[in-house]
């Protein structure tokens, strides 16, 4: 209940940012002071993010990418991670009738290998968009789950489609294989890691606002009529 | 009939969002043709600015011969020994790319021009610290690896935390989007905006 008040407040206090200034206020707008209370009350939702998610982000750079001679366990459950993710994209493509084989990380198709290598898990748009769901302060811890398994699940399958085309295009479209994995690929699925982000998001905040609503006790109409 | 779920969210307005993201970046993208002959003396420059002094000297050059993404040449010298050697060095991987990444999110928000340009004007500073960071991690580890070009000893911890830099802010297929997206949300986000994306009714010329 605590943070749901606090939330509450905050939503108060930017209503009443975007409203009309009352007379005498901003006297002082140029004190440096005032300036600093400015940028903060401007910008303090934006660093609180940066700080939390930036935070999470270093973390899982420096534990996803130790090396693989410091942490075999680690490097290991990659690379049977990365392996499932070709036998399921092996199974799909064998399924709509393309001839595949895979071992361990690699498909083949045609005869042709591919390897799905570190970097082709979509780990790091994955924990971009695990740290910005934990650190906008937006929604319940339960609307922050909901968004963390149906976005992964999203995030996942999409990356499993990524493989799948970019197997297609090395064997048939070589010369463009570059292009697609470096540029297209990664451009689309930033951008798609967002969406699906900001769609959490707006989601989110619209229950926690509902939920606020049905919480609120409406004033009995004679209440008014009494003053 | 919309669901009750996407009702509630605007995903026209996303699509769009992103849609004009895409395209912008795009574009830049496919300049690079056009503007690799300016861009990569200026980023020997920058390069040669601040590497090119001290015991441990980096020189770029643009490479005569230019090979796929391997466009600069990168002379290390341990000075006063007589001892150096060289590194292929991409600049569009390594500057190109997460410059043009910032810049498309901030022109592709809907904000004001003057808040586009004091973005753009803090975002490049910072993108660019982040751009000599990925320049430096890897001239540090040649200086850092024990033969003749030597001039640095860390520790244990040290070249640790300098294998963990290189493989997640210089060899990761992400950084150069992720780290652009964070100083993006630090330049140009106000408290106000999330309004603006919800339901329009904030002020972008705030």
């Amino acid at each position: 209940m605590g943070s749901k008040k606090k939330k509450k407040e905050r939503r108060e206090s930017m209503a009443s940012s975007k409203g009309a200034t009352p007379p005498g206020a901003g006297e002082e707008s140029g004190s440096p002071a005032s300036r600093g209370s400015d940028f903060m009350a401007a910008k303090g939702p934006a660093l609180r993010f940066l700080l939390i998610a930036g935070g999470f982000m270093l973390f899982f750079y420096g534990f996803f990418y130790t090396s693989p001679e410091d942490n075999p366990g680690l490097n290991n459950a990659i690379n049977a991670y990365l392996g499932a993710y070709a036998s399921v994209a092996g199974f799909l493509l064998d399924v709509m009738g393309f001839d595949i084989a895979v071992e361990g990380q690699n498909i083949f198709m045609e005869s042709k290998p591919v390897k799905v290598v570190r970097g082709c898990d979509a780990m790091e748009p994955i924990a971009m968009f695990i740290a910005a769901i934990l650190a906008v302060n937006v929604g319940s811890w339960r609307s922050k789950l909901i968004g963390l398994g149906a976005g992964i699940g999203i995030l996942v399958f999409a990356n499993l489609l990524r493989i799948m085309a970019l197997t297609y295009i090395s064997v048939r479209f070589p010369s463009f294989f570059d292009t697609a994995h470096l540029s297209v690929g990664q451009t689309l699925f930033i951008l798609l890691t967002l969406s699906v982000w900001f769609a959490w998001a707006i989601w989110a905040s619209k229950q926690e606002a509902k939920e606020e609503a049905q919480e609120t006790p409406k004033e009995p109409p004679d209440a008014l009529a009494a003053d | 009939m919309p669901s009750p779920l996407t009702d509630r969210i605007p995903t026209k307005r996303i699509a769009i969002f992103a849609l004009r993201i895409a395209s912008v970046w795009l574009a830049f993208a496919l300049a690079w043709p056009l503007l690799a002959p300016m861009y990569r003396p200026f980023y020997c420059a920058v390069g040669n600015l601040v590497f090119d002094n001290g015991k441990a000297s980096a020189e770029f050059s643009v490479a005569e011969d230019v090979k796929g993404d391997h466009d600069i040449d990168i002379r290390l010298e341990k000075r006063g020994s007589g001892v150096w050697g060289e590194a292929g060095h991409s600049s569009r991987l390594s500057g190109y790319l997460p410059t043009i990444t910032l810049i498309t999110f901030i022109l592709a928000t809907p904000i004001s021009w003057e808040r586009k340009r004091r973005a753009l004007l803090w975002g490049l500073l910072f993108v660019t610290l982040y751009v000599l960071l990925r320049m430096w991690i890897p001239i540090r580890r040649d200086f850092s690896n024990p033969d003749a070009l030597q001039v640095y000893a860390p520790g244990a911890l040290g070249r640790q935390l300098i294998g963990i830099s290189e493989r997640s802010l210089v060899n990761a297929p992400a950084s150069w989007f992720i780290v652009p997206i964070f100083i993006w949300v630090g330049v140009a986000f106000r408290r106000t905006d999330w309004e603006l994306l919800q339901d329009g009714e904030g002020d972008p010329r705030g």
